[in-house]
């Protein structure tokens, strides 16, 4: 499945059920190409998330304290470059869609989930996050390279 | 004794009305004393001039009906009242008899004349009123028949009504169980997502895996498999929402069962304190009741903002069996307290619900003999109380 030269992409994972967790930790580990960070309070995946970048953040969408909604957005807030997913239930489905489109996730995924689908959506989503950051470090390097072309001009 | 012709005489000089003797040409050839005290002398003078001060004989006179057939007619004439200031119109009632000779020819006539303004006008009175009353009489009837219509007419739409109703009903109860699936599909999926997930794991990935982690991934799927287990065991509770049974009910499965019903819409945002006394079986229709629970719980988890808590309490009062429903929302405003039963009410956004809810509850407890109410509590929350008697509906 996984590419030989692919780099280890980072993927964060909050939902506040343990059964969730625990089970993607087990199918993250089995991949190889994903390291997974797994919390079940949102706010203790904040304050990690302050300190380092990952490439990937999957929430769920009903969480106590915080939705996956407002989570999304303070995600959005510190790293705009991480690719954004939603796990949604089937009740909440529309509210995780209408939030996709407000909120410019990078995509949702319905529980239960397929495996291999998931995988795929995440190295993607890793994919994805790496090239804009790729991009992000290109377009400031432009910019520095032509104010060093317009100081030598001048 | 005295003969005929001499009681005559008498009868014709003291008759207390007025009376003439007129010839065929209508002059008068004696009066009595009465007409002598009412109309002065008049002997020689034509009765329409004497009587009436004309000039002509009265419009519609019939002596000369009297004068052909030989016998005394009787007829009416209403004059202005020449004697008083306002004239008022007086009816005066005429009789001519005529009188034969020997050879039984007419030569004379005797008139009489009675003032019957008042007898006459009385009669017309009555006739009147015998008029109007037939007309009120035909009125009523007519009116009766329009109300016997509209009472046919309105049967026909209570009818429709109570079929109207019953649908509704059916609605909101396939509403109401719509809503429950997909709270369970929610409360199904996650599980079940961990189950499938896992499982693929096991098959296709387990070669490497030590025996602890390959102990791990069983105990997931075994305790995924149990809270799908606990789901389907409270929807057992609502797969008989359409047996229409009355039979004898725990009433605190029903609400444990709607509690669970609406888990995925309060969790970790709403708790449920039970206050559960001893209650004796409640002979009930389960499905109506469960749906009156879980209407009143899901109200309670939709006026509450942000977290609070619902208190749920059972206990028996004079022998029925009493559930109270209290949530720490803002509460009902006073003036809706009496209208918030009221069918098609609501202070809900379009959308959240349809103002029927509650009305139905309050028709499902009074069909079960009992009552539904709603106060505020102490501290703000809405406290809804139903009652029900113990042996149910049908004693």
């Amino acid at each position: 499945m996984t590419e030989p030269n692919s780099p280890i992409a980072e993927v964060l994972i909050v939902d506040d059920d343990a059964l969730v967790t625990r089970t993607l930790s087990y199918l993250l580990a089995s991949d190889g190409s994903l390291v997974a960070e797994l919390f079940n309070d949102p706010h203790k995946a904040l304050d990690f998330l302050k300190t380092r970048r990952v490439d990937v953040v999957v929430a769920d969408f009903l969480m106590p304290g915080m939705d996956g909604i407002q989570f999304l957005l303070k995600v959005r807030e510190l790293w705009p470059t991480t690719s954004r997913i939603m796990l949604t239930g089937y009740a909440d489905k529309d509210a995780a869609i209408r939030a996709i489109n407000e909120v410019g996730l990078y995509h949702f995924i319905e529980k239960p989930w397929r495996n291999e689908e998931l995988l795929l959506l995440l190295r993607n989503a890793a994919e994805r996050s790496r090239l804009l950051e790729e991009l992000e470090r290109r377009t400031q390097d432009i910019v520095q390279f032509r104010e060093k072309l317009f100081r030598a001009l001048l | 004794m005295t003969d005929l012709g001499a009681a005559c005489r008498t009868l014709f000089e003291r008759f207390l009305d007025p009376a003439a003797l007129l010839d065929t040409e209508l002059v008068l050839r004696g009066q009595n004393r009465a007409s002598r005290e009412q109309f002065g002398e008049g002997e020689g003078r034509p009765c329409y001039a004497l009587h009436f001060q004309r000039e002509t004989p009265c419009p519609g006179c019939r002596m000369s009906e009297v004068l052909r057939d030989g016998a005394p007619i009787r007829w009416t004439m209403e004059t202005p009242d020449l004697a008083s200031d306002d004239r008022r119109p007086r009816i005066w009632e005429i009789t001519l008899v005529p009188v034969n000779d020997e050879a039984g020819r007419v030569t004379r006539f005797v008139e009489l004349l009675r003032d019957a303004t008042l007898t006459l006008g009385l009669e017309q009175y009555l006739i009147d009123l015998a008029r109007a009353l037939d007309e009120q009489i035909a009125t009523r009837a007519q009116e009766a028949e329009e109300l016997v219509r509209r009472g046919h007419e309105l049967q026909t739409e209570i009818n429709r009504l109570t079929e109207a109703e019953a649908d509704l009903l059916r609605t909101e109860r396939m509403v109401a169980l719509g809503r429950v699936v997909a709270g369970v599909a929610h409360e199904i999926h996650t599980p079940l997502g961990a189950i499938l997930s896992t499982l693929d794991i096991v098959r296709t990935r387990m070669a490497g895996a030590s025996a602890a982690e390959q102990g791990e991934l069983f105990d997931l799927i075994q305790e995924a498999g149990e809270r799908i287990r606990k789901v389907v065991r409270t929807l057992r509770v609502f797969s008989r929402l359409d047996a229409a049974v009355v039979e004898k009910v725990d009433l605190h499965e029903g609400l444990d069962s709607s509690i669970e019903m609406l888990g995925f819409e309060m969790r970790h945002r709403i708790q449920v304190e039970r206050e559960y006394r001893k209650l004796p079986p409640v002979r009930c229709r389960s499905d109506q009741i469960n749906q009156i629970f879980l209407n009143i719980l899901r109200n309670a988890v939709q006026a509450i903002q942000g977290s609070g808590t619902i208190r749920v309490r059972t206990f028996t009062e004079g022998g029925q069996a009493v559930v109270e429903i209290e949530d720490d929302g803002p509460g009902v405003a006073e003036g809706n307290l009496e209208r918030i039963f009221d069918a098609g009410f609501t202070t809900k956004a379009p959308g959240e619900g349809t103002g029927w809810g509650l009305s139905i509850c309050r028709r499902i407890v009074r069909e079960h003999a009992g009552e539904i109410t709603v106060r505020n509590a102490d501290g703000g929350g809405a406290v809804f109380r139903i009652v029900l008697p113990v042996e149910g509906p049908l004693g």
